[in-house]
């Protein structure tokens, strides 16, 4: 364990752990939810891939049903494209742009919105009208099919982006957030029992050198009380052979059997 | 309102004078694709193909400087296709003397009133002239076309452009109830359109009937048929729409086979069965109308193509007959129809589709 894995600067203090465990329940809490989040995110994200998918091979088969109209009308009817273009004063599709949520992403959405404008009737009144008519619906439902697939394609990139962000976080928080405190919170209790295991010799250390003073007390006691025993043994003697005993050399020295 | 152009080209001087022009018409005849080449035209996998393909033909001088190009569009086709159109036109143009000079002048008068007709739209709305101008159909651009845009105003344009054209007279008889200079305003200007040719047509038939003789036996089926066309369209056209039966009559031309009786029937359906019983009298429209309502996404034959085979099939009889100038307005017909064609078989090809051309008219086999 090197000193990376930990926070910095936290004092491996009682306070301190309790406030990292608390902080460690609300990261691994904040990993579920946004593991939650990436996993709603990610079935989105499938969803429209799949959508983009079909979208995109309708549009192929739309595309080509356009042209053909156009073609069939152009036979039909001359070439009408300028005749419509200088018709044209306002937009009979407008695109509006809204947003949808989920999961907390915004994702815009495009609505096409198509306004009943007159400014195609009568064209090829005399020539076609039916086929210019078969044509401007062709194109609008192709024009409803790219609307449709640019709101995905817009709404795949954010969610790419989301999602990207999302899983970043979510690793961050699993590799390197929750260990970081875990490490700590760990190297705050070694350090605490650390503290423990030192405090517990110390008073060991304590006790056995009080007790050894307590046992040397008590034994000085004893001697104390040993000598003055003696002493007062000494007294009796003294006493029961008459004046102090002042010199045991004579003691000896005065008995005759004693042979050295 | 024609202007006197001379009587009838009697047959004693017709050689004299119009000889090499239908001479010169009756060679174009062989300028068109054969039916040979359009099933080759139709096995092309490409535009570029299809250029290669056209280079066997007479087109090749129009479009050789284009073979080498990549992505080429179908549109490339139709501007090769247009100019030699423009070319031809210009040659008989200018070997022309009256009557004939009118007459294939008359022919552009419809393409003449369709670039007006852009361009004053395009006017209203405000758009560059230029490419106003770019956008019009070669054949009818005149000397002050490119006037039509400087004009601020409705009696600014007929003022100062359209009085001098050949079609201000129709401008005037369109504009039912008011002065010409009324009727320029954007909501009615379909109707404006249909009107003016509606008196185009009118006006084309004095003119063949002034010319009489072999030129108007010859040419009236053909008028008649163009006015039925557009009466048939015109009705057809405005079922679903707000247009009354008196503006729908307005822009019935007064002439045709189907004038007066079913002209006047036509007028008064607002169905499609009603339209086709009103048909039920001429055998020719019938049957293209019978096969042409039948018309779905899947039918390859509509109304429209049923019309453009009959006239087809009319104008190169037209193009047969001689001492008349009815084999100018065959070609100009063929042509136009030539042009469809190729731009048809032009685009399918553009799109990756092979099975177009059976519906077709093929001019020549």
């Amino acid at each position: 364990m090197s000193g990376q894995d930990v926070l910095p600067n936290t004092l491996p203090t009682r306070m301190t752990l309790q406030r990292l465990q608390v902080r460690l329940g609300a990261a691994q809490k904040g990993h579920r939810l946004l593991k939650k989040k990436a996993d709603a995110l990610t079935v989105r994200f499938r969803q429209i891939t799949k959508d983009i998918y079909d979208t995109k091979m309708e549009m192929g088969n739309v595309l080509k049903r356009t042209a053909l109209a156009m073609a069939e009308t152009r036979y039909a009817a001359g070439d009408i494209s300028q005749v419509i273009q200088q018709k044209v004063s306002q937009p009979s599709a407008l695109v509006r742009g809204g947003i949808d949520n989920i999961a907390g992403v915004h994702l815009p959405v495009f609505n096409l919105e198509c306004s009943g404008s007159t400014s195609m009737q009568l064209t090829g009144l005399s020539a076609g009208g039916s086929k210019i008519e078969k044509c401007a619906q062709t194109h609008r439902s192709a024009l409803d099919t790219i609307v449709k697939l640019a709101s995905l394609q817009t709404s795949f990139l954010k969610l790419d982006e989301v999602i990207k962000l999302t899983n970043r976080r979510v690793n961050a928080i699993e590799n390197v957030v929750i260990p970081k405190i875990k490490n700590t919170i760990q190297m705050i209790k070694d350090h605490l029992d650390e503290e423990e295991r030192e405090e517990f010799t110390r008073m060991k250390k304590i006790v056995e050198k009080k007790k050894k003073r307590i046992e040397m007390e008590k034994a000085a006691l004893e001697a104390r009380r040993e000598m003055r025993r003696l002493e007062d043994d000494i007294d009796t003697l003294a006493l029961m052979t008459g004046g102090p005993l002042e010199e045991p050399a004579d003691l000896i020295g005065g008995d005759d059997d004693i042979v050295f | 309102m024609v202007k006197k152009v001379g009587s009838c080209p009697s047959l004693a001087t017709y050689a004299n004078e119009f000889g090499f022009l239908e001479g010169v018409v009756k060679t174009h005849y062989n300028d068109f694709l054969s039916s040979s080449d359009y099933l080759a035209l139709n096995e092309c996998e490409n535009i570029s193909d299809f250029i290669v393909q056209l280079n066997g033909t007479r087109y090749c001088q129009y479009v050789q400087h284009h073979r080498d190009d990549a992505n080429l569009e179908p549109s490339v086709i139709h501007d090769a296709m247009m100019r030699k159109f423009v070319d031809d036109y210009n040659f008989l143009l200018d070997n022309a003397i009256e009557p004939l000079l009118t007459f294939l002048r008359f022919c552009t008068y419809g393409h003449m009133i369709d670039n007006t007709i852009l361009i004053i739209q395009g006017t209203l709305q405000g758009r560059e002239p230029a490419r106003l101008i770019k956008a019009c159909h070669p054949l009818g651009r005149f000397d002050g076309i490119g006037a039509l845009s400087t004009a601020r105003s409705a009696k600014d344009l007929y003022d100062r452009v359209l009085i001098d054209t050949p079609i201000a007279k129709y401008f005037e008889k369109a504009a039912i109830g008011g002065s010409a200079e009324d009727t320029l305003t954007d909501s009615n200007i379909e109707l404006l359109r249909n009107s003016l040719h509606k008196h185009y047509l009118e006006d084309f038939l004095e003119l063949i009937k002034e010319l009489g003789g072999d030129t108007y036996d010859e040419m009236k089926p053909l008028l008649d048929f163009e006015a039925d066309r557009r009466a048939i369209n015109i009705s057809i056209n405005s079922l679903n729409s707000d247009i009354t039966a008196e503006e729908r009559r307005a822009l019935m031309p007064r002439m045709g086979v189907l004038f007066p009786c079913g002209t006047d029937q036509l007028v008064n359906r607002d169905s499609l069965q009603g339209v086709g019983l009103a048909l039920s009298r001429v055998d020719e429209y019938h049957h293209i109308f019978v096969a042409g309502s039948e018309d779905d996404l899947d039918s390859t034959v509509s109304i429209e193509d049923g019309m453009y085979k009959l006239e087809t099939a009319m104008a190169r009889q037209a193009m047969y007959r001689g001492f008349c100038f009815a084999p100018f307005y065959g070609f100009f017909k063929l042509r136009e129809q030539e042009i469809r064609n190729v731009m048809w078989l032009a685009e399918r090809v553009h799109l990756g589709l092979n099975e177009g051309v059976s519906k077709l008219p093929i001019i020549r086999d």
